[in-house]
Order: structure tokens, then sequence, then C-alpha cells
């Protein structure tokens, strides 16, 4: 459920980076060779010459209904297989942790489901579910048809009864803090929760769980923050798959009956603070590899300029079959990093962090901070070519209908535009918007948005064999990671 | 068909002999872990593996156990639920649907044997499961291995 800060996204995208550069390697050298084209009859044409018709496509709409309680539903019936699957988005999230309890919200969840309710044990839980093969959590279900009612039950239960067994907790924090003493290991890890620091200073979103924090919190905290958050009215849940829609909001309704909706007092989330001047941050960290992330806050979905921001960025390194900028620069002409690409993270709720990275051997990481600046400003001053915004267009265009290829897609995205205020045709309208580009319009959000003076740059590995002084790129400030 | 049919079954069944051994090789405290599966494929006779790092020399007790006494209803029901709802999981996809339609073609004749699968599982008494063992689970089929310290 739960948006989680920046740190997931902005992870994934750089595994995603990562694979795509595997298949890459992987496919490209083989094809032209490969014996069932040599020893065929077959003239296969260029697949890049292939032309197609504009892909039509509208997806199914969900239907939206909200209960008395104030709970949203978003419903779509899909018949074709017995299931039934359901995402449910809570606003009860990290950014409502408070600074020395960093965690708690996460913790909370956790516990909901394997701490039992008043009905069942954390235990029996396990069992019953494990007994049905479906599952379920404070955001999701998954159920064969024929165990609907008795897995809505136990989802209900979950949300409005969980009691939080003690031991349960316990062995949610031990898991928490084994993950945090292994956090420094993984150097890549390491800078990403950084530069997402540094990058969103003073805001909630900065806020990471430490051994203090998790330490610091107790069971009678996670109870209250149950109270406090999770109520009907903060609810939206997309449910899919084979059932009658009447039957289901009527099965839906007696579930959560006792639920009253109840006002919350949500904390005031400050915006993403301004920035400042370009800061060099530096993880010490013995690593034949430097990770390298630049980045900055930079605008919200919401944003008319999001649009043309978002394929300004697909151009840069954000392409996610590596077909843009930086991965031709950085990677293939010159060898120098492994993995390499620009990312537009969140945007939701608060401003989008737009970074770039790049996975670079030591004594590389100098050049390639400094090629990473030069994209940066190529693309602040030069307009991009009609080639690129073409190829782009239609690669945003194309991929659209692989986001929507089952039922629950769909209706999770509907309740997620709702969840995040954005309106039901965002989707839409985005596509219009994208066929309207110009290369002027990428060039004038390039200036506005990328603020290479303002950046901040996080680098992690080993100074002793950088090929240049970090201090040509700005002050230094040298993060003990041991405190962190 | 009817020899699609059998192996279809025997299939099901060595399915839910593998869930069955982790389930008590994990709750019993036996062993350390224990894994069981089939192996290298499923198109000819293949293996049933299991392996483990026992506590203390157990290993043949659970199999013995199998052979000689039902399992009970409740865990014979679960595993099938499992089982069934993995199946029909899987189809979720084009790419699952593809792989289990090429699969069932490949394996069993027919793409429509699928749609007896679900039935087949559902059909599966724990006398079946004995059998399966009694009849695969001797001592002439086993070959163990043991990693073991060079003495000195």
């Amino acid at each position: 459920m739960v948006i989680r800060g920046k740190r997931r996204p902005l992870v994934q995208g750089m595994i995603s980076v990562l694979i795509a550069a595997v298949l890459l390697l992987g496919t490209a050298p083989g094809l032209a060779e490969s014996p069932s084209n040599s020893n065929s009859d077959i003239a296969f044409p260029d697949p890049a010459e292939l032309v197609f018709p504009p892909i039509e496509f509208t997806p199914s709409e969900p239907e939206r209904v909200e209960l008395e309680n104030g709970m949203v539903l978003y419903l779509l019936e899909d018949h074709e297989l017995p299931i039934v699957e359901a995402r449910a988005f809570i606003r009860a999230d990290s950014v409502y942790d408070s600074l020395d309890k960093a965690g708690l919200a996460s913790l909370t969840t956790q516990v909901m489901r394997t701490g039992g309710t008043e009905r069942m044990t954390g235990d029996e839980l396990d069992e019953r579910l494990e007994f049905l093969a479906a599952s379920a959590s404070t955001s999701r279900f998954s159920t064969l048809t024929e165990h609907l009612d008795e897995v809505i039950g136990i989802f209900a239960d979950i949300l409005m009864h969980p009691v939080f067994e003690a031991e349960k907790l316990e062995l949610a924090k031990q898991r928490t803090l084994e993950r945090i003493r292994r956090e420094n290991d993984r150097p890549t890890q390491v800078a990403v929760r950084e530069f997402t620091k540094r990058v969103t200073e003073g805001h909630p979103l900065s806020r990471f769980s430490t051994e203090e924090t998790i330490r610091n919190i107790t069971r009678e905290d996670l109870v209250q923050f149950h109270q406090r958050f999770y109520h009907p009215n903060n609810l939206v849940l997309a449910v899919a798959g084979d059932f009658q829609t009447d039957e289901l909001i009527e099965k839906i309704q007696t579930a959560f009956a006792e639920w009253e909706p109840v006002e919350i007092d949500f904390p005031e989330i400050p915006p993403l603070g301004p920035e400042s001047e370009r800061v060099v941050y530096y993880a010490p960290k013995q690593v034949g590899q430097s990770t390298i992330i630049m980045g900055h806050p930079a605008l919200q979905q919401r944003d008319p300029d999001f649009t043309p921001f978002t394929l300004m960025n697909r151009i840069l390194g954000g392409s996610p079959a590596a077909d843009d900028r930086l991965f031709r620069e950085i990677r293939a002409r010159r060898g120098l990093a492994y993995a390499v690409g620009s990312f537009l993270s969140g945007g939701q709720r608060f401003r989008g962090i737009f970074g770039a990275f790049s996975i670079t051997r030591a004594d590389a990481t100098g050049t390639a901070i400094q090629l990473l600046l030069e994209e940066l400003e190529r693309i602040r001053t030069e307009p991009v070519s009609q080639g690129e915004l073409e190829k782009t267009k239609n690669a945003i265009i194309n991929r659209f209908v692989f986001q929507y290829t089952s039922a629950l897609q769909i209706a999770a995205r509907a309740a997620s535009l709702e969840y995040n205020d954005l309106p039901q045709d965002y989707d839409r309208t985005f596509l219009e918007q994208v066929r309207d580009v110009t290369s002027e319009e990428i060039m004038r959000v390039a200036q506005q948005y990328l603020r290479p003076d303002e950046i901040v740059i996080m680098v992690g590995g080993d100074r002793e064999l950088f090929d240049l002084d970090l201090e040509i790129f700005g002050e230094v400030v040298t993060i003990d990671l041991e405190q962190e | 068909m009817q020899q699609a049919f059998e192996a279809t079954q025997a299939e099901a069944q060595t399915y839910i002999e593998a869930e069955e051994f982790s389930r008590i090789y994990d709750e019993e405290r036996l062993a350390l872990s224990v894994n069981t599966g089939t192996t290298p494929a499923d198109r000819y006779a293949n293996l049933f593996f299991f392996h483990g790092v026992p506590r203390a020399p157990h290993m043949t007790e659970e199999l013995e156990r199998l052979k000689a006494e039902p399992v009970t209803e409740q865990e014979l029901q679960k595993v099938k639920n499992r089982v069934r709802a993995g199946f029909i999981f899987s189809l979720q996809s084009n790419g699952g649907l593809a792989a289990q339609l090429a699969f069932f073609e490949a394996f069993f004749g027919s793409w429509e044997r699928m749609l007896e699968y679900a039935d087949i599982i559902e059909s599966i008494t724990t006398e079946e499961i004995m059998e399966v063992a009694q009849k695969f689970f001797i001592e002439e089929n086993r070959t163990v291995a043991t990693l073991v310290e060079e003495q000195g």
C-alpha cells in the first residue's frame, strides 16, 4: 500500500536498468547470425522498418463505489479465472513517523498482519491462509473465488482489529535491526539512502530508521498509530476478478460493518525545501566500484510540465530499454560504467526527485561525474533531435498497453489515482500530451528544472583510488557511515 | 489417453508428497533443513530427491511413516488447495498460460488435459499417497549422498 518515500522506487529503477543492461548484452550480438535465420528461406524484414498502425487501446473502466463509512472501492469484474485479488491504499505511511521513531509505520503494517487479531492469533492466521492457499495483509488480498468470503473477513479483521502480539512485534523489530545492521555492507544501498537523506533534508522523507529509532518503538506506539490512521475514510480499495459487483459490495459492507469513519488529524507535511548550493557528499567505502548519484527535487506529477519533463528524462537517461544518452555515452561508447541512467522518482504527493547515477570503477569516478554533468548541460542547451523525440514518444505510447495487462492492474491504477488526488483521466491526458511535446519544450523544462549548480552529488567509494579530486566539483562533505 | 491421465495423477502426487515432507520436517524439528522435489525434468521417469541436514540419524523415518500410515485429511487438503491454486494462478499471465498449454500438450498429449487437472488433484486420496510412497520409496531406489569430514 503505502507509498514509502523515495527509497524503493529509486532502488528498483536502478535494478531495472541493470536488468535491461543484462538483457541487451545477452541478445544483441547473436541475433544477426542465429542459425534459424541463416538456414531459412524466409526473408525476415528489419524490425526497425516494420510499420504498424497506431495502437488503439481503451482499458476497461472499474466501477467506483463509496460506502457509507467513507471507504472507496474500485471494482472490476473479470471472470476468466476463479480468482479475486485486491490492493488497498491507505494514507498511513512513513512520512507520518516521528523523527525519534522512524520505522513505526512500517512495523505497524507488518505486525497488523503477523501479530494476530481479536479472532485469531498470528499463528492461526498463518495456518488458515496457508490452508486456503490465499494471502492477506494490510495492503492486499488474493484468493480463489471459493474462499472469497472467508478471506475478505480475515482482511477486514487485520485492518480493524489487530492485537499486535508482543512476541511478533519483537520478531519484526529484530528483523528490521538485522536489515539495518547489514545496510552499510551494500555500497549502492548506502549511496541511495544517503542521497535521499541529503536531497530531502529537513523533510519527513529524509527519515530512515536506525537501531535507535527501532528500539524506541513500543507496542503502545503501534496501537496508537493504528488508531490514528486506520479508518475506513482513509482507505481506497481496488478489487478485481471473479465476482458479481453487487454481491461483492454487500460482502465488503458486511465485513466492514462495524468500522466507523473518524476524522483524522493528519500531521502537516511541508513541501520539499528549496535547493541549496551544489554540495558533494562523500561516503567512504573501501570498494573498487563507486556509486555516484546526483540530483535534486524537480516537480510534481500534477504539474503541466511533468509530461515534457518525463520525455526529457527518458531521452537523457531514463529509457527502460537503456536507449538513452547516458547509456550510450558513458557505458556503450566509453565503457566506464555497468549501470548508468537517470530517474524521476515519486512526484505524487511531493515534488519528485530527479537524479542521474552511474556505478563506475573507482579510477573512472571523476570522469563519470564530469560526463554526467556534461550531459545535463547538453540537454539544457541543445535541442534534442527529432529522431530521439519521435522514438521516445513511440516507446512511451507503445509501452502503455503493458501497464494494463490485468484487471487488477486497471483497478489498482484507478484507486491509486484517487489516493494521490489525480484525475481519473490522468493517463489518457498524459498520452495525448506526449504526442504534442516539441523539442523546444524539452529544452525549456530542462533549463527550468535541471539545475546543475544546485545539485547534490553523492559519491560512495574509495577516494584514494579516484582519478580526479572531488573538490573540483564543489565543497566536499565526508559522511561518517558509523554515525548514519 | 489413459496413460496421460495416470501420468498427470502421478505428477500431482509427487507435488503433494514434496509439500508433505517439508511440513513434517519443519514442524517436528528433526532436521535443520529439508528439501524435496523431482529431477531432472518430467518428460520421462525421473528422480524424487530428498535433501536434508539431519539433527540425528532420522532421515528415512518419515519416508517409512508415509508408507505405513496415511497422512491426515487436513494435511492432504491443504496441499491440494495449494497445488490447485498454484496451477490456477499460473494461468493469469499470457506467458504462464502459454507455458501450461505447451506443457500439457507435450507431456500429456493434449492441452485439453489442463481442464481435468484441478479435478485430478482433488480426487487424490490419502491411500494413494501411501501407495505411491510404498511403490517408490524402497531401498533399491535409494541413493544417499552424505558429506563427511575427512579423518586426519
